[in-house]
């Protein structure tokens, strides 16, 4: 396998936001925004390798099913520690997971998708990312609600949290659009892939620039 | 559905759902702007109110000073000059004569005694408010009924709360001083009318005199003079509004409404 062919768009913007969380979040004192870096560097594997199973006409949706549970862990326990600021969250959250647990599961079952093989072309795992999507909208627009609600004042251009929100909404919120219409894109058609590469660089470009602003913000608490 | 037409309704679908968000982000700033603009408002405010508040409690301590100035000079000075000038004049030959004088001369050192005490509690005025607003009002009408120029009842309706304002209190106290010395200064009254009455947690505020009165409608701002302009501003930073009527002949009538505790 050359390393040119793992070079792609999606891969590319995925490298630089690990590379800028692992700069900029490792000597960050909240543990999830530290260990955060873990999570974009499992992504980078799972889309280089799946990558790499795809040139050789392997199935490769299975990384992006093992991912899908990083993806739904990381990503609900960071709304979990901005909810807490303003409420305790705990509930919510593990209601969603609980929730996101039972779609895995009947994602499972009902396609086999961790048998590491593609039998019927529907491997994908609809239901859970499905859910994913209209959950982690409904966090960002709940944290966007607090946001507006909260008395104080944050300068929301320096803002690490309310860009990884912003990150999250857009690309969750967009990949509606994908799930809705899933059954009429035909296997030939570019059109997802154009769609899912805009809200990838919208997703990770909105992130590196969170990780920036929380790097800017301890670099300055500590001076 | 044809495919030109699918991929058509996807890119329509597509760029509304990304520029959902975006319209949301573009709102949420907007707001944050207007909310960092209130805060900052708001700020504004406490510090006027603050500033207010200082150079309204340095007003009280002022006239209670001029008040004990002009009191010393005039009463307890007078008393004391009159003691020794008596004690001076005694005569230690004429027995009987030199009784007569001691006994003034104790009479003039016991009424200067007694002013002093009544200074000295005066002294302590601008921390009446510490007591309450009804206890303050009390005092300064006291101090005032002691000149003898003027007839002043003072009343009270409905319950004033337990739990005072004592900002708000001490800008109404001085309001009231300032009015007093108002009626003082201009109005040739003689009876004087202050009631403070509390119902559905606003305070009204209302003093009447049968002095000379002014032309309420025909005054202009320029014309009002810093008595009554400080009046409604001080009754303004705490949320009150003043009405003023009067009229040449009849006396004056100024109600004060403030939300309150």
């Amino acid at each position: 396998m050359q390393i040119k062919e793992l070079i792609t768009p999606n891969t590319v913007i995925e490298m630089v936001c690990f590379l800028t969380g692992l700069i900029c979040l490792l000597n960050s004192k909240i543990r999830i925004w530290k260990l955060f870096p873990i999570y974009l560097f499992v992504n980078c594997i799972t889309e280089m390798y799946a990558i790499h199973l795809r040139k050789h006409h392997y199935d490769n949706q299975w990384p992006y099913n093992i991912s899908i549970i990083f993806e739904a862990t990381f990503i609900s326990i960071m709304f979990l520690q901005f909810f807490n600021k303003y409420f305790k969250g705990k509930l919510f959250i593990i209601g969603g997971l609980a929730l996101l647990l039972i779609a895995y599961g009947y994602d499972v079952k009902a396609h086999d998708f961790l048998l590491f093989k593609n039998i019927t072309n529907d491997t994908l795992n609809e239901t859970a990312n499905d859910l994913m999507s209209v959950l982690f909208s409904i966090y960002s627009l709940s944290y966007f609600y607090l946001l507006l609600k909260d008395e104080q004042y944050i300068n929301l251009k320096y803002s690490s949290d309310f860009w990884w929100v912003v990150g999250v909404l857009f690309f969750y919120f967009g990949s509606t659009t994908l799930n809705l219409f899933r059954s009429e894109f035909k296997s030939e058609s570019e059109l997802p892939n154009y769609i899912t590469l805009i809200l990838i660089w919208m997703i990770y470009g909105s992130w590196s620039y969170s990780f920036i602003c929380k790097k800017w913000l301890t670099t300055k608490s500590l001076s | 559905m044809a495919n030109n037409e699918i991929i058509k309704l996807i890119l329509i679908t597509s760029i509304i759902f990304i520029l959902a968000p975006i319209s949301i982000i573009i709102y949420i700033f907007v707001y944050n702007r207007r909310k960092k603009k209130h805060i900052e408002e708001k700020a504004l405010m406490k510090l006027t109110f603050d500033a207010e508040l200082t150079k309204t409690q340095l007003e009280v301590q002022e006239q209670t000073m001029q008040t004990i100035g002009a009191d010393l000079h005039d009463n307890i000075g007078q008393l004391l000059s009159l003691t020794s000038l008596t004690l001076n004049s005694i005569e230690l030959d004429n027995q009987s004569k030199a009784k007569q004088k001691i006994d003034a001369a104790i009479d003039l050192t016991l009424r200067s005694i007694k002013e002093m005490r009544l200074l000295g509690k005066l002294l302590q005025g601008d921390q009446l408010i510490v007591l309450g607003l009804s206890e303050a009002i009390r005092h300064e009408i006291s101090w005032m009924e002691r000149s003898g120029r003027y007839e002043i009842s003072y009343s009270e309706e409905g319950e004033i709360p337990a739990v005072n304002n004592p900002d708000k209190d001490l800008i109404l106290f001085r309001i009231l001083q300032e009015i007093l010395n108002n009626i003082i200064k201009h109005a040739s009254a003689t009876q004087i009318s202050i009631k403070l009455e509390y119902l559905n947690e606003q305070l009204k505020f209302e003093i009447n005199d049968n002095g000379v009165g002014f032309n309420a409608d025909d005054l202009s701002s320029a014309q009002t003079g810093m008595g009554l302009q400080n009046i409604r501003k001080r009754a303004g930073i705490i949320g009150g509004e003043v009405e003023i009527k009067s009229n040449p002949g009849e006396g004056t009538c100024i109600t004060i409404f403030i939300p309150y505790p």
